[in-house]
């Protein structure tokens, strides 16, 4: 009887293990990993139970479900095939038995999740088999082991491994049908994943990496250019469509969604890949192409809009319990698509020209960006200049509206006694569009040229109210050589603040909701120091629903509005939308995309003001 | 079908940073829709310009280095090896260009040119059908004898960048004894203040306008003299002033 269970058992689990070499075998057809895979699997353990816990703990039926069925499933398992190998007595295989018992609860909790409907971000198809596949492993090696401790007779025991045996079967067909993938891809793709400064230090790894210049592949092209991790980590999706509930593009009805997104680019590395039974990107028309590891994705299963309508906004990767990186997979297309093959949408190529010709997305004169603060004299600093603050204006500066914050906060500088001064016509673009939009050779030269620029000043720290300039200069300049201090400019008011050097005195007014811009709060985590600055200046600050590290885009970002992909409604008017409902009459913003976004929504809606502005507002003395 | 493409040391007006002029860029893209070879030449060093115009689809571009008069220089070069098919720009940019100098190059090669073309359609019997852009997006087809000059239209359709071609691309110098030049021409001019010009309304081909065959020069300077009377362009005739 233990050989029938340790053979039953132990079937399921060479068959899986097999089954995870097949999938290997394909994942490493992908580039080489960066560092060694093999060697990341010793920190398998910990990402699981905590950083993948972590994010799956948000919703509390879903984590339930998942750490009875997990937990039940493996550790059930485990023991039983001990007991059977080993000859234990009746205790373990009670023992046993309750594991199973608890992995059978969450079976039923996985029923539950899709009766009586399924919610429209879980997927159908295969998934709807899920619960019962579980049940059945549970069920049947659970009473199995039930009659082991007891002693039942031999038929009940053969039963209960022929049902047993028959989950354990379907659990295999639904690792090829997608749903249960997720468990064998999931341990490769944590070993071997991209972004490990996630896993380490404060959590935060959100730069772009360089691409060398000089390789014969730039981007992804094929499946093939992809690394071999984060093919696996298209595997590892669970299709649990948390992404696509927090993507902006997909609820202004643009052609992504970000869960269809990595299901098609999983299927692409598949001749046959299994169906998919998501909801897909609205309005998309399938691609009919066919997938393999050396065939085209975009365009050839992939719709290009998909590529173009990510703001790269990060909320799906904050999101995701597998810890995906869905905006590195597009920036890795778009490099592809651009840099390859120079198909971006019409709007794309006129700023990326713009910015190779004159080195500013917008093509205007570098020495008009300091326009908007010429009444106010802000010294401009030579090469070989010094300054303890070194003012970097952003492209904001050349909107007329933008120049109302910019003037805010060089007030505000002023009052409290700061030393600074901008590089005047040596800013160039910092190359943040450029490079979302895949131009990785644009942003280096532009990157390369304003970092040879700032190394001929001298000067304590860099100060921009540009979240997008900040985040560059940050986390992407370093790896090219430029290493500053950089501090977005509600963060330098918070400090001043603090310091005492600015004093405020709270106004009356409207009620007021503050927008996260996604680079500073997802991609800096700094989602603090505005809330604190907005407290002390107005009454009645009130939050979305969605804020900090899961406020919603503006639209703004990652090249959305150059590329201009058809929608139906606009991402900054669901965002306002989303101010209303907590009866905001105004909102507080704190980057000249998001400022422009927002007050691009028409008709009546709350002010938009700029956090440096309701700050001076405040300030005394 | 052979072409060559002119391409300038580019100079973007705004900037002053190394750019293809538009019109160049729209060069490349009708040599492009002919098919054949397409190469890229050049009278000058290897410039960061022309890198940037070859991503726009060129393999090869010929520098010719050495000095000398660029008309002169590349009429040689292309009297050596005579493509079917020569394009250009509207105008270089870069130094004080005039825009002559496609013109100068066909009279130097005794070529017929045509400009403003922004698409080219087939070849037959020596000639090549080519569609001129006019003002207010009118069209209007012509046909012209090969080899020829095009000068490609600002606004014809411009080739994708591809950053991945632009670094392929071969910058080849061909070291040229050219005869000096007229060299630059110091431009003199007098600032005169902003004087209110009446605005051109005027229609696109076609409509209206009186069409000239073969006119004895006195005539056209009178019909023309009319015709920029009647659009307010010059001032009515004085009185007793010899009109003629
Ligand atoms: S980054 Fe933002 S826009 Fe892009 S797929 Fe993710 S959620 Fe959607
Ligand atoms: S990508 Fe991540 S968040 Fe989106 S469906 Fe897959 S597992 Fe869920």
């Amino acid at each position: 009887m233990r050989a029938l269970i340790a053979g039953e058992i132990g079937g399921v689990a060479l068959a899986a293990a097999v089954g995870w070499l097949v999938l290997l075998a394909r994942w490493l057809r992908g580039r080489p990993a960066a560092g060694s895979w093999l060697a990341g699997l010793r920190h398998v353990p910990r990402r699981y139970l905590v950083d993948v816990h972590h994010v799956v703990a948000r919703r509390p039926v879903a984590a339930r479900m998942h750490a009875l069925a997990a937990g039940g499933v493996l550790g059930g398992s485990v023991l039983a095939l001990a007991a059977a190998v080993s000859g234990l007595g009746w205790s373990v295989w009670a023992l046993v038995a309750l594991a199973f018992g608890v992995g059978g609860m969450g079976a039923l909790l996985a029923w539950r999740r899709r009766v009586p409907g399924t919610p429209p971000a879980l997927s159908g198809g295969a998934f709807l088999w899920l619960p019962a596949a579980l049940a059945a492993w549970c069920v049947g090696n659970g009473l199995a082991a039930l009659f082991m401790a007891v002693g039942a007779p031999m038929t009940a025991i053969v039963g209960a491994v022929v049902l047993g045996g028959a989950g354990g079967v379907a659990l295999l067909r639904l690792v090829e049908l997608g749903p249960m993938r997720h468990a064998l891809a999931g341990v490769a793709w944590l070993a071997g994943h991209t972004r490990p400064g996630r896993f380490a230090g404060d959590g935060r790894d959100t730069g772009l990496r360089p691409l060398d210049l000089a390789a014969a592949r730039l981007g992804v092209l094929v499946p093939a250019d992809f690394p071999g991790p984060v093919l696996a980590s298209f595997d590892a999706c669970i299709q649990c469509g948390r992404c696509e509930e927090a993507c902006p593009a997909f609820a202004a009805g643009q052609r992504l969604n970000p869960k269809a997104l990595i299901q098609i680019l999983s299927g692409a590395m598949r001749v046959v890949p299994p169906p998919y039974a998501g909801r897909p990107a609205p309005m998309a028309p399938v691609l009919l192409g066919t997938g393999g590891m050396a065939q085209p994705i975009v365009g050839n299963v992939l719709h290009p809009d998909t590529l173009w309508a990510c703001t790269t906004c990060r909320a799906c990767v904050e999101e995701c319990p597998m810890l995906i990186e869905h905006v590195d997979a597009v920036v890795s297309l778009r490099r592809g698509q651009t840099l390859m093959l120079g198909q971006v949408r019409d709007g794309a190529a006129r700023v990326l020209e713009a910015s190779r010709a004159r080195a500013e997305p917008g093509g205007r004169d570098l020495a008009a960006r300091g326009d908007a603060l010429a009444t106010l004299d802000v010294p401009v600093l030579a090469p070989g200049g010094e300054t303890d603050i070194l003012l970097w204006l952003g492209e904001g500066a050349f909107d007329a509206r933008y120049g109302r914050t910019l003037r805010a906060l060089v007030a505000l500088m002023r009052r409290a006694g700061l030393r600074f001064a901008t590089l005047g016509a040596d800013e160039v673009d910092c190359g943040d569009l450029a490079r979302r939009l895949g131009d990785e050779a644009g942003f280096q030269s532009l990157a390369a040229e304003a970092i040879a620029a700032l190394k001929t000043r001298r000067f304590a720290k860099i100060v921009t109210a540009d979240p997008h300039a900040l985040h560059v200069l940050r986390n992407e300049y370093p790896a090219l050589g430029g290493i500053w201090r950089v501090q977005h400019h509600t963060g330098l008011l918070d400090e001043l603040v603090r310091d005492g050097r600015l004093r405020l005195e709270r106004r009356e007014g409207v009620r007021v909701a503050y927008h996260d811009p996604c680079y500073l709060g997802r991609y800096n985590g700094e989602i603090d120091a505005p809330r604190r600055l907005l407290d002390a200046s107005c009454a009645g600050r009130v939050e979305m629903e969605r804020h900090g590290m899961r406020a919603m885009c503006c639209g703004g970002g990652g090249g959305g509005p150059a590329s201009d992909v058809d929608a139906v409604t606009r991402i900054p008017d669901l965002r306002m939308a989303q101010a209303r409902a907590v009866g905001a009459g105004m909102v507080a913003v704190a980057c000249p995309g998001c400022t422009a976004m927002l007050e691009g929504v028409t008709g009546p809606r709350p002010d938009v003001r700029d956090v440096a502005e309701l700050v001076l507002a405040a300030v005394v003395a | 079908m052979r072409s060559v493409v002119l391409l300038s040391g580019g100079i973007d007006p705004v900037s002053g940073r190394p750019a293809p002029p538009a019109g160049e860029i729209a060069a490349i893209g009708l040599a492009l829709s002919v098919g054949g070879a397409v190469g890229g030449l050049h009278a000058g060093a290897p410039v960061p310009a022309l890198r940037q115009a070859a991503g726009h689809g060129l393999e090869q571009v010929d520098c010719l280095q050495g000095g000398g008069d660029a008309v002169a220089v590349l009429a040689e070069a292309l009297f050596a090896a005579p493509p079917d098919l020569v394009l250009a720009g509207r105008q270089a940019r870069g130094g004080e260009d005039s825009g002559m100098l496609p013109y100068l190059l066909a009279e130097r090669l005794d070529w017929p040119l045509l400009s403003g073309v922004v698409a080219i359609g087939a070849t037959a019997e020596g000639w090549l059908a080519v569609t001129i852009g006019l003002a207010q997006g009118a069209r209007r087809p012509a046909q012209i004898r090969l080899p020829c000059i095009l000068c490609a239209h600002d606004a014809a359709p411009a080739p994708p960048f591809v950053f991945d071609r632009a670094r392929r691309a071969v910058l080849r110098v061909v070291p040229v004894t050219g005869e000096e030049g007229p060299g630059m021409v110091a431009v003199e001019g007098t600032e005169r203040p902003y004087r209110a010009r009446p605005r051109l309304i005027g229609t696109a081909s076609g409509g209206g306008g009186t069409v000239l065959e073969h006119p004895d020069p006195a005539e056209a300077a009178r019909v023309l003299r009319d015709h920029l009377r009647a659009l307010g362009m010059l001032a009515p005739p004085r009185e007793g002033a010899a009109d003629a």
